[in-house]
């Protein structure tokens, strides 16, 4: 079998890009590798490649595609931590060289950037999830005994009480823009989607605005797209916080990078029982949620953090009020 | 009363809310429509589909006028006036009739009747008045019955506002005579006018006069504007002015109506009133009288909103009276959406159905926006005009290095065996990259050839692109292919231009 040459773009190595993106591309030099399409399916559009070499500016008039994308954020400075990898000595036979995939490059660029760019700073806290979990099942009987084909999960209870906070006290809804805090007038929440060789982050748009089932619809269905390739640049851009669970990998706890030009990512651990004392002073055994919050410290205080949390521990702990 | 509550209410039943209320209904929501006549708008029962079936009565009377031309000898030939529009009817109900069965396929419920706001989220429903025209005339624009009590109410979480449009008159002394009429009003006319002076030449104005020519009415055509079709590219009007000159059209351009007056005539080798027009220069000079049995006014047209009640809901309109939406269609009101010529956006009924597509998707969840980039448009007269994006002028205003491909129908083989080789392609590019800017085409099946160019637009396809792609021969979609190589200075089947493109990229 041949050696296959290292792919641009997606697997089998066709970048989907306009016949006048690609004229402009090679005028300016844009490697269009680099470039995230905003036309359907993800396509290349003149107005992507040219955004590609303007610099990220921190002006924003309330629409997502203001905001600095991942293309403009990758190409502001040389390729960060590409150089000192290359250079790792291997004897010959003893690795295989895979070449990078276009979304695995992506990561890798934008995770570096974001771990260099964002100071961060990490708050726990350990949420009473014996409510949360009962009124889960409840409503999922409901919803059944409904003829509904839906299934609310913990996850969308979580982004959903998430975005509820991120609409009342919008702190946390913001970019560190420079010589700015860029603050959204929308709360567009990103859902962290595992795949085979990398991640991806669909975004529930207006969430605060949409019912809980309208979230957990629109949640499924862009996980579902997103682990069949289906997902549109649009429908990838323009979050304003994300949350990343691995609970279901029974993980108790972790910390998450966060998602730039977003200022803030809740990493969500497993439901599992633990002792816990009750307000009564027992000890009874409970469902129990750990979570992390993840914050860009450029842009917000571990005080502002640690409200927000407290907030969100009390909303998941009465969970009524998130559907209130 | 009865009273439901429903996941989306539309208001208006034409080429914007049908299609929404179907979509709205395959994403899952539970979805009604209120319409005061057939569905179908305008579009479906007083405009596109009847004008275009009554349009094809005058091509088929042409054709057989000139079928010697062919070696067709045919004696005898006459119109059958009330035929043609039993045919216009049986089209239409057709249409109609297939539409409403697509609402109750896709469970939309249909109420019928008049639809006002009582608040945000609920619409009453009444019987509709009488129709404006008179008995036999549209309804889509009737007011609500005077004693109209509520006969339903319904609850919307979202509604749709897709009223539509009518068509004005102008303020000019003596518009209200009997005789004066506007496109609703020129089906109603039961004969073949013998004189019409037809008052704007856009789209409608221009059909009207092609159709009645054909059917042969002496028309005169006035336009403010130096061309027809104004909104088109200027080689279009300029164009489509020499053909109708040809087929004895007279075209009076630059020229406006001052008054209209009443006066004795004869019709029929009888005593009957008929009409005077004034014809002047827009500054009042060089006045012509002209006397008509009919006047047909096709200038503009203001939003459908009387007795929607719509400061109910508290819906904002602009100045101008167009509800204002933004690129979801949504207006300053939470959960109520506009669509159509009722948002004043492009007064189309295609870019009303893919505004009733968005609106349905965004009201389902879905993040979907309108671009108005790529619009075709496309007039029906003989011969045909169809265009999409920008004029040469329009490109060269904006600063664009403009690169012009102009090829004639005479020069294309087709064109010559059909034997309709009225008019060109012109394709408008950006000279750097070869982008299409536009696409103007007049001529045979003009409508029918726009797609690739505004398939070329909303892919950003270049010169090249097009010029490289082979065109079955022998087509009329050549004539485009053709366009575009003379764009680039290497046109095969016409002579070189003087000035070329420099190389191909």
């Amino acid at each position: 079998m041949p050696q296959t040459t290292p792919g641009r773009g997606d697997g089998d190595g066709r970048i989907l890009a306009t016949p006048l993106a690609r004229a402009v591309a090679v005028d300016l030099g844009v490697d269009l590798t680099t470039v995230t399409g905003s036309g359907r399916a993800g396509r290349i559009l003149r107005a992507d490649v040219e955004a590609a070499t303007t610099p990220a500016a921190g002006a924003v008039d309330g629409r997502e595609h203001a905001v600095p994308g991942p293309a403009t954020l990758l190409l502001r400075g040389a390729e960060p931590g590409a150089g000192s990898l290359k250079a790792a000595p291997a004897a010959p036979g003893d690795v295989d060289e895979v070449p990078l995939s276009g979304m695995r490059r992506v990561v890798a660029r934008r995770l570096v950037e974001s771990m260099q760019a964002a100071p961060h700073f990490f708050l726990t806290i350990r949420v009473d999830a014996e409510a949360l979990v009962g009124f889960r099942a409840e409503l999922n009987r409901q919803l059944a005994a409904g003829g509904e084909d839906l299934k609310v999960s913990v996850n969308d209870l979580v982004v959903k009480a998430c975005a509820v906070l991120l609409a009342a006290s919008p702190d946390l809804n913001v970019s560190f823009g420079g010589d700015r805090l860029i603050r959204h007038r929308r709360v567009n929440v990103g859902v962290a989607v595992a795949l085979d060789g990398g991640l991806i982050v669909p975004v529930v748009r207006d969430a605060d605005r949409k019912s809980l089932t309208q979230v957990a619809r629109e949640a499924r269905d862009l996980i579902g797209r997103a682990r069949t390739g289906q997902l549109a640049a649009s429908e990838v851009s323009g979050g304003t916080f994300t949350v990343s669970n691995l609970g279901m990998y029974g993980v108790k706890q972790f910390t998450a990078v966060i998602n730039p030009p977003e200022a803030a990512i809740l990493a969500v651990g497993t439901a599992a029982p633990e002792p816990v004392v009750t307000p009564d002073g027992e000890v009874k055994v409970h469902q129990v949620l750990r979570l992390t919050l993840s914050i860009d410290h450029r842009a917000l205080d571990g005080a502002t953090g640690a409200g927000f949390l407290a907030k969100l521990k009390d909303l998941l702990e009465h969970p009524l009020q998130i559907v209130a | 009363m009865p009273e439901d509550s429903f996941d989306l209410v539309v208001v208006g039943g034409g080429p914007g809310g049908y299609p929404a209320a179907i979509r709205a209904a395959q994403l899952g929501l539970k979805t009604a429509l209120v319409e005061k006549e057939r569905p179908g708008g305008v579009c479906l029962n007083w405009g596109c589909i009847p004008t275009k079936a009554m349009l094809r009565s005058a091509e088929v009377l042409e054709t057989m006028q000139h079928s010697a031309e062919y070696g067709v000898l045919a004696d005898n030939v006459r119109l059958d006036y009330s035929a043609v529009v039993k045919r216009k009817e049986r089209a239409t109900k057709t249409l109609t009739d297939g539409v409403a069965s697509l609402l109750k396929a896709n469970g939309v419920t249909v109420v019928n009747g008049h639809a006002r706001f009582v608040g945000p989220t609920a619409v009453e429903v009444v019987a509709v008045g009488e129709a404006p025209l008179g008995a036999g005339g549209p309804l889509y624009n009737a007011p609500p019955a005077p004693d109209g009590r509520p006969q339903a109410r319904l609850e919307g979480r979202n509604l749709i506002v897709a009223t539509g449009s009518t068509p004005v008159l102008l303020p000019i002394p003596g518009i209200d005579l009997p005789g004066v009429v506007t496109s609703d009003g020129a089906f109603l006319l039961g004969e073949v006018p013998g004189r019409i002076v037809i008052i704007g030449a856009s789209a409608v104005g221009a059909e009207w006069a092609t159709m009645f020519n054909a059917f042969g009415s002496e028309v005169t055509m006035v336009e403010l504007l130096p061309t027809l079709l104004p909104a088109e590219d200027e080689d279009m009007g300029k164009t489509l002015a020499r053909s109708f000159t040809k087929r004895g059209i007279k075209v009076q351009t630059n020229r406006t109506v001052s008054e209209i007056t009443q006066v004795a005539g004869r019709k029929g080798g009888k005593e009957a009133a008929a009409l005077q027009v004034t014809i002047t220069d827009p500054d009042g000079q060089n006045p012509e009288p002209v006397q008509t049995d009919v006047v047909l006014v096709g200038v503009g047209r203001r939003p459908n909103t009387e007795g929607l009640d719509l400061e109910r809901a508290g819906v904002a309109t602009n100045a101008r009276g167009w509800i204002e939406v933004d690129d979801q269609l949504r207006t300053n009101v939470p959960g109520v959406h506009a669509i159509g010529d009722v948002t004043g956006k492009v007064l189309l009924a295609h870019v009303a159905s893919h505004q009733g597509l968005v609106a349905a998707a965004v009201i389902a969840g879905h993040d979907e926006r309108i671009d108005y980039k790529a619009v075709p448009a496309a007039t029906f007269t003989h011969p045909e005009v169809a265009s999409v994006g920008l004029t040469e002028a329009k490109a060269a205003d904006a600063g664009h290095d403009v690169a012009v491909g102009r090829f004639p129908f005479t020069a294309l083989g087709r064109a010559q065996t059909y034997g309709a080789t009225e008019g060109l392609v012109k394709v408008v590019a950006d000279r750097k990259y070869g982008e299409v800017l536009g696409v103007h085409i007049i001529g045979p099946s003009a409508s029918d050839l726009i797609p690739e160019g505004v398939l070329a637009m909303r892919l950003e396809a270049t010169l090249d692109d097009i010029a490289d792609t082979i065109h079955a021969h022998p087509t009329l979609g050549e004539s485009t292919m053709e366009a575009t190589m003379v764009a680039l200075g290497l046109p095969v089947h016409t002579a070189p231009p003087r000035k070329s493109r420099s190389g191909r990229r």
